[in-house]
């Protein structure tokens, strides 16, 4: 994939400087401060909740909702690691144990998923997928995790600045005459 | 810091402040640049403007939940901030521990109490919506009989609501209307297109209602003052709540207190839990505040001339009914039946949503901070008997984004394909309703239970009456009505239970009016029966009106501090 999106940290800083010196005003060293404050930990390290083939199971199906195309899908935006993240840092573990339990029963009820056909994996899922606000217990875990999966994509770098329009810093509120090529917003 | 004081001798300060959020930062700001030596007291951590915004400018991918609070923490540790709009994994810091700083449900009535953890308290946090009352605000408990008389009129606070939004710098449009005055305003933010329609046919259908951009504290054209206060215009990202080094908006952080700083009279004080006003009986005057430092639990008395709290409605009335004394045992001041009662909130919860087809070749860019507003038109244009008083909508169309397709069916290509695209047009709209003070709505210290700094627990007992629940089920129903007039599809209204607080506009429980029996302040915002004693944030408030009430706390608070200023020039105070 092409990636020639520039940097937002220095758009930023570029901007602020423009901003400052039309309104003629000295940069406020807060804002400064701003810019240079060390990048949150992300890198966090928690123990593994999708564990064996739960983990795959979960890249093939991310991957089947949102596949790569001329843009990056699912599995390139690091969306299966945000869903393991998901699971033990922001849902309940209720909720985790639902998810769990429905990929288990999944995995069973389908034992070949990981070594069928992709068009058959797609289809297996488009099935499951056609069923969305119908769903029996047993296969709730699937809404859980298709939204898991949206929110792990979108709110990905990937996802938000190549795939999406993403602008920290607008500048201003301004409506405009569109077109369907124009992306919408990702924030 | 002195451990003993003299009513007659030396006080450690000229005037001593508690809070620093919307009300205490404004009167730091006048009492130091009048030249008075200023303490503020905030129980929050520090927070550097600017500096300590850690979370702002951060991308979703950035943080590590991005931007999600882990449920599990927030059920536990957060049982009402996390019912707040803003808050969230960027903001949470900013955000009071709930399970740290309890409070009691009193009567079995819940009340959602949203508080800051931070100096600047909630002017980091609100929703910046300001709006002028107007004089029917002032003298709809006169017309009505619902509470006590205000003891001003609008016109007494007319020059002040200018004085005030020309410093803190106020976005909207001249309207001309009864309801709202203008404000003294910088450029207001655009309309889109499919606003601008719904606004022709709604004042179409109905003549009386209006609707009109919001009003918002958002630097749109940044005056030489504003600038040289090292704020600068908002760059429309509508993060707020994490902190904005631009100052785009206003806060005590980016405007009031850096003013009073620069005097060099300011001495701020974190982490001070301000637990009494002490009060001195051979002068008959408070003489300082009792506080207690939340790291090294150290008590400390600090002592001054002049006294403003201004620690939130809520906050405010807690140190008050504290203050116990032979002089005052049911608190500093309060021999009447005001203090600690007629607590109010808005009524919110209930708007419509619809769908709006077409307009496919628009869009905008940018996060426009702030949305329309349909101000109050209930009894001003349009008279009912279900209710008195009225309410106001904010509301807004916007284009579906990525968020809109969870829960939607779809896979693959033609499902992202189609979630890349601008989604359809939606308009929302929600309203704030104005509840009346009402005796049995109130708060008082808890006879057992203390937090760990030994400040006896704020007990809470309120609930919305028959006139809040009648506004509530109308902005409903008029909120189909009008969406249905904009020609919009898919019209769904909504009425979620909400208890007070969540509106975060709480107000009273140490209100204005005329003498000790009906109210605990007098016109200028000072202690009936202690002199050097004010309250100017939304404690003070005699009515809620319907409109977002921090614009009022700070006209309020200049006005106050200035009558002080005079009073301490004249040798009264």
């Amino acid at each position: 994939m092409g990636r020639d999106t520039i940097n937002p940290r220095v758009d930023r800083r570029h901007f602020l400087l423009a901003v400052t010196a039309l309104a003629g005003g000295s940069l406020l060293p807060g804002s400064l401060a701003a810019f240079s404050k060390s990048e949150s930990d992300t890198g966090n390290t928690l123990s593994p909740t999708l564990i064996g083939d739960q983990m795959k199971i979960v890249s093939v199906i991310a991957d089947i909702i949102i596949p790569e195309t001329d843009t990056p899908g699912a599995t390139s935006a690091g969306v299966p690691a945000y869903i393991d993240r998901a699971l033990s840092a922001w849902l309940l573990p209720s909720e985790t144990t639902n998810l769990l339990d429905g990929l288990n029963q999944f995995s069973a009820q389908n034992p070949s998923f990981l070594t069928s056909t992709a068009a058959e994996q797609k289809a297996i899922i488009r099935s499951l997928d056609s069923r969305l606000s119908d769903l029996p217990k047993e296969l709730l875990f699937y809404r859980q995790l298709k939204e898991l999966v949206l929110i792990g994509y979108y709110t990905s770098e990937p996802g938000a600045e190549i795939e999406l329009s993403f602008d920290p810093v607008p500048g201003g509120y301004v409506p405009f005459t569109t077109d369907e090529t124009v992306k919408a917003w990702a924030t | 810091m002195s451990k003993t004081q003299s009513s007659q001798g030396q006080t450690d300060f000229d005037v001593l402040i508690v809070g620093s959020g919307m009300s205490g930062g404004w009167v730091a700001k006048e009492m130091c640049e009048r030249g008075y030596k200023t303490a503020v007291l905030d129980r929050g951590e520090p927070l550097e403007h600017g500096a300590d915004y850690f979370t702002e400018g951060k991308a979703p991918w950035e943080m590590p939940e991005r931007g999600n609070v882990s449920k599990e923490e927030a059920l536990a540790d957060y049982e009402h901030v996390r019912l707040c709009y803003a808050f969230d994994e960027y903001t949470k810091r900013h955000f009071i521990k709930d399970r740290d700083h309890p409070f009691a449900a009193k009567d079995g009535k819940r009340f959602d109490w949203i508080r800051s953890s931070k100096v600047g308290g909630k002017s980091l946090l609100w929703h910046r919506h300001s709006y002028r009352l107007s004089a029917m605000d002032f003298e709809a408990n006169k017309l009505d009989g619902h509470g006590c008389d205000w003891p001003i009129r609008y016109n007494d606070l007319e020059g002040w609501y200018s004085y005030v939004e020309r410093f803190a710098g106020i976005s909207g449009s001249e309207e001309n209307l009864p309801q709202l005055p203008d404000s003294i305003f910088q450029k207001p933010f655009e309309m889109n297109d499919v606003e601008k329609d719904a606004k022709t046919r709604i004042e179409q259908a109905f003549p009386g209602r209006s609707v009109i951009m919001g009003r918002c504290a958002h630097l749109t054209e940044p005056t030489t003052e504003q600038i040289e206060l090292g704020r600068g215009p908002c760059q429309a990202r509508n993060e707020c709540q994490r902190g904005c080094s631009w100052g785009g908006y206003f806060s005590s952080l980016s405007a009031t207190l850096p003013a009073a700083d620069r005097t060099g009279n300011m001495t701020l004080i974190p982490n001070a839990q301000v637990q009494q006003i002490v009060y001195d009986e051979s002068s008959g005057r408070a003489s300082g505040v009792k506080m207690v430092d939340t790291d090294t639990k150290d008590a400390v008395f600090i002592s001054a001339k002049v006294i403003f709290v201004c620690a939130s409605t809520l906050g405010t009335t807690h140190i008050l009914l504290n203050s116990k004394s032979h002089m005052f045992p049911r608190g500093i001041g309060n021999t009447g039946k005001a203090l600690g009662h007629y607590l109010m909130d808005h009524v919110s919860g209930a708007g419509a949503t619809a769908s709006v087809e077409g307009y496919h070749d628009h869009y905008y860019s940018g996060r426009r901070p702030t949305s329309l507003y349909f101000p109050r038109f209930r009894n001003v244009t349009e008279h009912t008997s279900d209710f008195v008083r009225g309410y106001g909508f904010q509301g807004q169309a916007t284009r579906g984004n990525w968020k809109s397709a969870i829960g939607t069916v779809g896979i693959g290509e033609d499902f992202k394909a189609k979630i890349q695209k601008q989604g359809p047009w939606e308009f929302w709209m929600t309203g704030f309703g104005e509840m009346l003070p009402k005796y049995e709505n109130h708060v008082s210290l808890s006879k057992t239970k203390t937090d760990q700094w030994g400040m006896p627990l704020l007990e809470i007992s309120c609930a919305y009456g028959e006139n809040e629940k009648r506004i509530k089920d109308d902005m409903q129903n008029t909120a189909i009505e009008i969406l249905e007039a904009a020609g919009f599809n898919d019209v769904k209204g909504f009425k979620r239970p909400s208890y007070p607080g969540i509106a975060i506009h709480e107000m009273g429980t140490a209100r204005m009016g005329h003498s000790p029996q009906d109210s605990y302040l007098n016109a200028r915002n000072q202690c009936h029966e202690v002199e050097n004693l004010f309250v100017t944030d939304g404690a003070a408030m005699t009515s809620s009106a319907c409109q977002n009430p921090s614009l009022t706390f700070m006209a309020l608070s200049a006005r106050a501090a200035d009558f002080a200023d005079q009073q301490l020039k004249a040798g009264v105070l």
